[in-house]
């Protein structure tokens, strides 16, 4: 090996660790654990108010927009702390980054959200509202995935590949079909998507031995 | 000529070179995060930081929260030698493919 090789062995290695060094997970395995499980008693909640047919206008709406608060409020949490733990600012450069990142698919979802709100009646409105969310989440995982843990990119994979196949799904579906199952299907797909494998992944990223860095 | 020897000994070292690029990545690591990334042993960590150290190019903190914390930054003088570092072996690669 000459020594250019050698030199471009060194800088292969360098870029190699500043990678690895740089890696941010927007979703931390604790949080995802509560987004997960907070999705899952949503589900429940709002499969008894249909089953006992008390289900209010904008019902689903307001509960996940709930759901959101609270596991956006945990996840504001877990950084602070982490942060104080680790001796740094509590919004770091890497969060910075991964913020803008996630921006732009957010705010579209945000922007769809309440045009459907508006302009559908439930429960169409719910089942591509939930679907919207999912490719929209999906999307703004996605993005972060040149800085993100693989484990996270196939996050946001799964969700983005779950809300396309049933944006399909009900695109396809007739009026009667969501008459009669619409309501249902909002609440499965929400449970499958973001409670289930919220928890997959939850499972997958916890930390092992000390082994990962949740930053 | 570029060679090999312009390269900064202490850095050089592949050791301390990984210890370096890590600590350019953040403001700061704590040894078991340093130790988790690099799956180096206690010993060998502690030496390869106690040169970088002694040469001024990492700055040690010790921090008592739930328990004691040993942090590391690199200081202005590691950065300064580590970008240095960095441009002799860009200047080498490019001198070869020339």
């Amino acid at each position: 090996m000459n020594e250019t090789e050698r030199a471009e062995e060194h800088l292969r290695t360098i870029r190699r660790l500043m990678e690895r060094g740089t890696i941010y997970r927007a979703i931390s395995a604790p949080v995802a654990l509560v987004g997960g499980l907070l999705s899952l008693a949503a589900c429940g909640i709002q499969w008894l108010r249909f089953s006992n047919g008390r289900e209010p206008q904008y019902g689903f709406l307001i509960l996940w927009l709930l759901v959101l608060a609270a596991t956006g409020a945990t996840n504001t949490l877990f950084i602070v702390l982490g942060a104080r733990k680790r001796g740094e600012a509590a919004f770091s450069p890497s969060m910075k980054t991964a913020f803008a990142a996630l921006a732009p698919a957010l705010i579209v979802g945000a922007v769809i959200t309440v045009a459907f709100s508006i302009s559908t009646s439930s429960p169409y409105a719910d089942c591509f509202m939930g679907t919207n969310w999912a490719v929209c989440y999906g999307l703004g995982l996605l993005a972060t995935s040149h800085f993100a843990p693989r484990s996270l990119t196939v996050l946001g994979w799964a969700f983005l590949i779950a809300g396309l196949c049933a944006w399909i799904c009900f695109r396809f579906a007739g009026d009667a079909f969501f008459n009669e199952l619409g309501d249902q299907l909002a609440i499965l797909f929400m449970g499958g998507t973001f409670g289930l494998f919220h928890l997959i992944y939850a499972t997958c990223a916890w930390p092992r031995d000390g082994a990962e860095l949740e930053r | 000529m570029l060679d090999f020897d312009k390269l900064d000994r202490t850095i050089h070292e592949k050791g301390r070179l990984s210890i370096m690029t890590l600590l350019a990545t953040r403001p700061s690591w704590v040894f078991q995060d340093l130790k988790a990334e690099l799956k180096m042993s206690d010993g060998n960590l502690v030496t390869h930081l106690r040169t970088l150290h002694q040469g001024g190019y990492v700055a040690v903190t010790k921090t008592v929260l739930d328990r004691p914390q040993t942090s590391y930054a690199l200081t202005e003088k590691g950065r300064t030698a580590f970008q240095d570092y960095l441009r002799v072996l860009e200047q080498i690669v490019k001198a070869g493919k020339s």
